[in-house]
């Protein structure tokens, strides 16, 4: 597998009702095949450290494991938390340990014990950084990331300590992690950010999905929206160019209930062109890691770049890709300039 | 109408208007309120959306707040129906724990009346929650003298001292010597020792019954003495032979088993597993299974099956979120013994309820937000679903709709998917129903505002059914509920009894003074009732 677009990555699955709440949209992505061949950290198996910027998991089911991309742990113990900077995949009833791992609380000693920890996802505004750093083995690499990171979010002087941002923001990421609820059927989303596509998330099972939702949307989208809101002064017109009104011009129930149903219909049509516009972009495939038959593979295009894993006949079961951040800075006029065409 | 600063006596208690907080109304009315919508659903438990701690700080505050306005206010309002055992917990320690002279000066309620008060609060607590209470006192250093006779009145007197001194006999003990104070308690265990109870009479020197009488038997009025001397020398460890049924059992049970059938279930098991390492599990259960409560009936009916023992509970005794969260557990089954007693129960809160309507629509939100968390798991669902039978009880007609959630055949909701509600109301109106509840955490996303707008636009249009949002869980981010509009008003509720509230509520936001003479009408007949 050389070359890759949305279009295969999202294979099997369609795009459901937007949820829209604040600057986010979430548009969940449905499927009717269960794949049930893989377990998450979550749901199965021990994960722990065995030094400083290596991350041991133990896949102690009978299918296998796949860590999703930039999984941390922020444990409450006396250790060293840690973030991988990739995705992984374990076969079943094996364990592995990955040294290019991210020590990301600076100044805390102690090895995290083995055991089932309750997961996250790296912040948004790390992960393509962590991406570029996958192939190095030290431990300390996410430190000067994390603490600009955390300035930009207002926390000055917090060293590589992701934890301060966790803690000092946990009121707001719990009711954000609240507000986007799962569908039935669900496995995974496209998530937005005024419109904006910032991320893309598939996995193989409804399971799996619920067993990542809470560490994705609280660590990763919601730490993106409180960095976004604290550097942008953001208005209720700016969020409403997103969120459809409903009409005014009503006199009847009948009338708001035909103006309920129009404005549903642009909400859809808005998710369903958000995923048009990002089917046909072709991304360069770089292969990593197999196990038995699965390939863990770096895919990245100008818009995109994150990691997917792949079955034996080249179907797509996990992909987790984030907006880069030159392109999402990048005003949406030049982004989503039309192709040539007459 | 009030204005008067009179005198007026309510249910026997002259309450003196004079002392009427001289504060704004505004202040009264809006602290009030908070409070109501704070102790009506704050648990010591986290919710789906806040830790523990957030929970408490939260309400801790608030409880702070009315108190500082009026402590007779804030008494008789820890009396209100549906007000949560942890809010009553925290009401009952800020109660005891004051000492301030000029609160109690300036306060409407007498100060014996609220010790009334206290007591018929401790009433209305599980008794593990009224020990849990005793600890917290103790840990908070709370011992003056009224605590510690409230303590021994309420431990004493209770008709099932003989039960709790075998299955809380540790917490129990802990509560008695708080009040008492340690030296006096090893007084009284040694005097206890010498005791024989098989003689059915006391035996004591003149300095003996001196001590019993000033530390313990002044406070024994409803049990007889020789009854309380027996369990508080077991609670104490005396090495005495007992005549009492459950005290015999639990000595006799360590030499057989069989002979612990009048002990509670936990209790013989752990004398299982220290002194009958070869009898099982079963055996227990089916021992013990007379001495279940109804709730621990329900807890264990599915393991009891698992072993083969059948474990009837009566389901007119357990509450409705109780049995709807059974139900769920009972693989989504709804029997038709379970049907007919959530229908007779909803029937008979309708009758005491301040609503009544000719056609009453609900909207319930079966998102996913409504399953609760760990610690409370589907028990917002719960709550919303025995609120519903509630307000259809209270009407002719009623017309429901759902709004995410699968419901099955049995009117049980799975909760799942996003929270679209406008849809429903929209729908609802169209049947022109006297008053619209929505059953709704507050949380909206497709998209959020989505319900605002169609009230807006309803109101608009110029229809102004009454529309009511009702929270079964508490968001404390808010420090009271998150509100779906803010041209509705929102009743939180942990159960469902507790939608009389809204009847203060409405008085209260017409005038402070005539809502708290009203608060005070609908609490203080109450202290005539007995657990």
């Amino acid at each position: 597998m050389t070359k890759l677009t949305i279009k295969e990555i999202l294979k099997g699955t369609t795009p459901g009702k937007m949820q829209t709440v604040g600057i986010m949209q979430v548009i969940p992505l449905i499927s009717e095949i269960d794949d049930d061949r893989f377990v998450s950290p979550s749901m199965e198996g021990k994960v722990g450290t065995e030094g400083y910027g290596s991350m041991m998991f133990e896949n102690t089911s009978s299918k296998n494991m796949i860590i999703p991309n930039h999984t941390a742990y922020m444990v409450k113990q006396a250790a060293q938390n840690h973030a991988m900077t990739h995705a992984g995949i374990l076969a079943a009833k094996s364990k592995k340990i990955y040294n290019t791992a991210a020590c990301i609380q600076q100044s805390q000693a102690g090895y995290i014990t083995p055991d089932m920890h309750e997961i996250s996802i790296l912040p948004f505004a790390l992960r393509e950084h962590a991406l570029g750093l996958r192939n190095t083995s030290s431990y300390n690499k996410l430190w000067p990331a994390i603490s600009e990171f955390n300035r930009r979010c207002g926390l000055a002087d917090t060293g590589g300590h992701l934890e301060k941002f966790y803690d000092h923001f946990n009121k707001e990421l719990e009711e954000f992690a609240a507000e986007f609820e799962t569908v039935p059927n669900q496995v995974g989303a496209i998530v937005l950010i005024m419109g904006k596509v910032v991320g893309i998330d598939r996995t193989p099972s409804k399971a799996y999905w619920s067993s990542i939702w809470r560490g994705l949307i609280r660590g990763c989208y919601g730490a993106l929206a409180i960095q976004f809101e604290k550097e942008n002064a953001i208005n209720a017109n700016q969020i409403n160019s997103v969120r459809v009104p409903l009409g005014k011009n009503v006199n009847s129930i009948a009338d708001i209930e035909a103006e309920l149903s129009k404005a549903e219909l642009t909400q859809d049509e808005f998710a369903k062109s958000t995923v048009r516009e990002l089917i046909d972009e072709e991304f360069e495939v770089v292969k990593e890691e197999s196990v038995g038959t699965y390939e863990r593979n770096n895919i990245s295009n100008k818009q995109l770049i994150g990691q997917i894993i792949a079955d034996e006949i080249g179907l797509v079961v996990y992909a987790s890709l984030v907006t880069k951040d030159k392109w999402f800075r990048t005003d949406s006029k030049l982004t989503k300039i039309k192709q040539f065409d007459i | 109408m009030t204005t008067n600063n009179e005198k007026m006596v309510i249910a026997g208690t002259t309450i003196d208007m004079a002392k009427f907080p001289s504060i704004s109304e505004d202040v009264i009315t809006k602290t009030f309120l908070k409070f109501v919508d704070v102790a009506n659903t704050s648990t010591d438990r986290a919710t789906f959306y806040n830790t523990k701690d957030e929970q408490a700080k939260s309400s801790n505050s608030i409880h702070q707040q009315l108190y500082s306005i009026n402590r007779g206010i804030y008494a008789v309002s820890l009396m209100l129906d549906g007000i949560t055992d942890n809010s009553k917990m925290v009401g009952i320690q800020n109660l005891l724990g004051s000492a301030e002279l000029t609160d109690r000066d300036r306060s409407l309620l007498p100060i014996d009346k609220e010790t009334e008060v206290i007591a018929y609060l401790l009433t209305q607590l599980p008794v593990q929650r009224m020990l849990n209470l005793y600890a917290d006192l103790k840990t908070n250093r709370i011992n003056n003298s009224r605590t510690r006779r409230i303590i021994m009145l309420s431990i004493l007197n209770s008709g099932n001292l003989e039960y709790w001194s075998v299955k809380y006999r540790n917490k129990v003990k802990d509560a008695i010597e708080h009040a008492t104070g340690k030296r006096y308690l090893s007084i009284i265990k040694s005097i206890l020792e010498k005791q024989e109870f098989s003689t059915k009479r006391l035996v004591f020197t003149q300095k003996e019954s001196d001590i019993m009488k000033n530390v313990v038997f002044k406070y024994v009025h409803a049990q007889s003495e020789t009854y309380v001397a027996e369990c508080l020398a077991f609670i104490l460890g005396c090495k005495n032979v007992y005549t009492l049924p459950i005290l015999k059992s639990f000595n006799d049970a360590k030499t057989d088993i069989t002979k612990g059938n009048k002990l509670p279930r936990e209790i013989l098991e752990g004398i299982r597993s220290t002194y009958h390492k070869n009898a099982t599990t079963k055996e227990v259960l089916e021992l013990t299974k007379e001495q279940l409560t109804t709730k621990e009936k329900m807890q264990v009916q599915q393991n009891a099956e698992k072993h083969g023992v059948k474990v009837d509970f009566d389901v007119t005794k357990q509450d409705v979120v109780g049995l709807y969260i059974h139900c769920y557990a009972n693989d989504n089954k709804v029997t038709p013994e379970i049907l007919s007693a959530l229908k007779a129960k909803a029937k008979k809160s309708a009758i005491t309820s301040p609503l009544s309507y000719g056609k009453v629509a609900i909207l319930i939100d079966g998102s996913g937000s409504s399953i609760g968390n760990k610690t409370q798991h589907l028990r917002p669902i719960a709550t919303a679903l025995a609120i519903r039978d509630l307000l259809a009880a209270t009407a002719e007609t009623s017309v429901i709709e759902y709004a995410g959630g699968t419901v099955t055949d049995d009117g049980l909701v799975i909760p799942n998917g996003e929270t679209n509600l406008a849809g429903g109301v929209l729908r609802l109106m169209k049947q022109s129903p006297d008053a619209l509840f929505i059953i709704s955490d507050g949380y909206e996303n497709a998209p959020a505002g989505r319900v605002n707008e169609v009230i807006e636009a309803l109101r608009k249009i110029g229809i102004d059914t009454p529309i009511f949002q009702i929270s079964p869980v508490m968001a404390g981010e808010v420090g009271g509920v998150k509100k779906l509009s803010n041209h509705i008003s929102v009743l939180p509720v942990s159960k469902p009894e507790a939608i009389g509230f809204s009847m203060i509520k409405a008085m209260i936001e017409q005038s402070a003074k005539d809502g708290i003479i009203g608060l005070f009408n609908i609490t203080l007949p109450k202290l005539a009732l007995k657990r």
